[in-house]
């Protein structure tokens, strides 16, 4: 069945066998008629986010952190009108800042947290750094993202610790299973497992013939009993949770997300978040299943780790070409899964984005996302690179158009096309005024079997406008 | 047994598709900013596009290579063949799934992309 498709060549985007120089080129982009990009900013390291102050003035931060297992320091830097970089504010070695949103004089950033657990931080306009919650669940896969103020609570999402829900190999290769051996993702509310669990090596030993059985939720090795009650606590992981911006402990807003990575309010009112979906990866790989632009529905469970987009795992399309099919670990469901907004390209790493509300820029209403780009082989194989770019979605009707792309015989980073266009939209945000889109373009990151090689220096911020030509 | 028999379909469509492909251009993209909007905007084309983003886009976006291959060079017949049979590894989108009509209209939408070539 799957003969011809295993052995069809795969071609990540990452997969680049030099390192070339930066050298962004905004004429190696193509956009609809009408619109112009240029560059705002370069030598950026691992930027991944943007927030402008009451000024309009735009502050970007770079991550700290980067898959590869890569650290450099986290700050917050003021983008001044000739691309100077000011730095405001520097964290620690508890990478990455994913996100950071400006409300009534104070930056809130979101700290992935890989060392130290994640933490949601205000910045004053000095520097001043104040922790507003620690201690999330961090220390895995993904970390902790966002984040968005509205009506007096800051909204934070938390990514899983796995790719699935059940910790094996693909974990210490990530490199947190030595450093945490008994981390493991916490649900939000009680599930009940079905009893079923993984066998593998037992990667914390040397010993080859050492074997491991491992369940859902659960740390490494530690099997699952049919009917076992994994009590739900909070903070926990795969959630969309909320603290109050006077300060207080997490509350629950929505769960069963695997990394909910991007978020922003529609100007209609409406909560929407990107997540990643699964990867071919460890102990429970689940194939083809797309990235997903939800509308959060407070208290709602959204499916994972039984379900991709609103459907069941063990249903058609998500088998592994030559292996088995994904089977569910839970007994019993808090409720029917919501059917997503969009179905977003499968290993895209659909991640920030914005909405529309200009007339000057138009397109009001449609959702801006950035597209970071596949991470295979890692993530799985693909034929051709995923992502690399800029899309706008309709929220009625699901619809995906491709809005800022590099040129070329094919789609993919300008390392891999040998351009100078985007490498790795991270995020995408609105000006104040909503007339200029900025594009925070994480930079090269090499992704081969053998490593994940993030290139410092290497980051961008674009801005587009429309009144051009 | 049903491995054989997919195989040699897996064959046949591939000689359709190959036979077929004297028609392709030199690139498969097709999208907005590099062709501008589709020349085609009929109802069946609207809708047959909200039909390839629910079944389609995810692993052949905008129908440029992805997890799957790229599609937009490739006439509507064999299209047709490869979505109700689902050979390799894609699966395959039954009356079930994509009722007749809808698959009229996303063959409309298919060829309105193919032939968008700016
Ligand atoms: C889960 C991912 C996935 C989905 C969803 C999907 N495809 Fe595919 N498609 C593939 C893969 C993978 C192949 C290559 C199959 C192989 O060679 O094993 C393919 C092959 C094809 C081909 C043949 C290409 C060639 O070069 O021979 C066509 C045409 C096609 N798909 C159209 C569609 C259409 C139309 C839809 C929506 C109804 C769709 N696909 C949905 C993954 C997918």
């Amino acid at each position: 069945m799957s003969g011809c498709y295993g052995i069809r060549n795969a071609n990540g985007g990452g997969d680049i066998e030099e390192i070339p120089a930066r050298r962004p080129n905004p004429s190696d982009i193509a956009l609809p008629a009408g619109y112009k990009i240029e560059a705002v900013a370069t030598n950026l390291t691992f930027p991944s986010a943007i927030a402008f102050d009451d000024s309009g003035t735009p502050y970007v931060v770079e991550s700290g952190y980067s898959y590869g297992e890569e650290w450099t320091e986290p700050r917050l830097l003021r983008i001044e009108p000739d691309g100077r970089k000011v730095t405001v504010a520097t964290g620690g070695k508890n990478g990455p800042w994913n996100g950071v949103t400006f409300h009534q004089g104070s930056f809130y950033i979101s700290e992935g947290g890989v060392l130290e657990g994640g933490k949601i931080l205000r910045v004053n306009p000095g520097g001043q750094i104040t922790t507003m919650i620690s201690g999330l669940p961090s220390y895995g896969d993904h970390h902790t993202n966002g984040p968005v103020v509205r009506d007096g609570y800051v909204y934070f999402g938390q990514g899983t610790a796995t790719n699935s829900g059940v910790v094996g190999k693909d974990n210490l290769e990530f490199g947190w299973l030595k450093r945490k051996p008994d981390f493991h993702d916490i649900p939000c509310q009680d599930v009940t497992l079905n009893g079923r669990d993984y066998k593998t090596d037992n990667v914390l030993t040397d010993d080859p013939d050492d074997k491991a059985r491992t369940g859902p939720y659960l740390p490494f090795n530690t099997p699952a009993k049919k009917n076992q009650v994994i009590s739900g606590q909070l903070p926990c992981s795969g959630a969309i949770m909320r603290i109050p911006v006077s300060g207080g402990p997490a509350e629950l807003v929505a769960w069963g997300l695997r990394n909910p990575y991007g978020m922003a309010y529609s100007p209609d009112g409406r909560l929407f978040i990107t997540e990643n979906a699964y990867d071919v990866r460890g102990s429970r790989p689940v194939w083809g299943t797309g990235d997903v632009l939800w509308e959060i529905k407070p208290g709602t469970w959204y499916g994972w780790p039984d379900y991709s987009a609103g459907r069941p795992v063990d249903s058609k399309g998500f088998k592994v070409p030559g292996e088995g099919k994904p089977k569910p670990v839970l007994a019993k469901y808090p409720n029917d899964p919501p059917k997503p907004t969009a179905v977003l390209g499968v290993h895209s790493s659909s991640n920030g984005f914005d909405f529309a509300r200009s007339t000057s820029f138009g397109e009001q209403g449609e959702a801006f996302i950035a597209q970071f780009g596949d991470m295979a082989p890692n993530v799985g194989k693909v034929l051709s690179p995923v992502g690399y770019k800029i899309v706008k979605v309709n929220t009625t009707n699901g619809v995906v158009t491709d809005f800022a792309v590099n040129k070329g015989k094919k789609n993919g980073p300008a390392s891999w096309l040998k351009s100078g266009g985007f490498e790795r939209p991270n995020a995408v945000q609105f000006s104040p005024d909503g007339n200029t889109l900025y594009v925070v373009d994480f930079g090269i990151m090499q992704v081969t079997k053998e490593k994940t090689h993030p290139v410092e220096g290497t980051g961008v911020l674009w801005k587009i406008t429309k009144g051009g030509n | 047994m049903e491995t054989t028999r997919n195989n040699k379909i897996s064959l046949l469509g591939t000689l359709l598709v190959s036979l077929l492909i004297v028609f392709a251009s030199c690139t498969y993209r097709r999208s907005l900013p590099l062709k501008g909007p589709l020349d085609t905007q009929t109802a069946s084309v609207q809708k047959g596009e909200v039909i390839f983003m629910e079944h389609c886009q995810k692993c052949h976006p905008q129908g440029e290579g992805g997890l799957g291959p790229a599609i937009n060079h490739i006439p509507n017949p064999p299209k047709r063949l490869q979505i109700r049979l689902g050979l390799g590894a894609m699966p395959a989108f039954g009356k079930d799934q994509i009722s007749k009509e809808e698959l009229d209209n996303l063959m409309a939408y298919l060829k309105a992309l193919r032939n968008n070539k700016g």
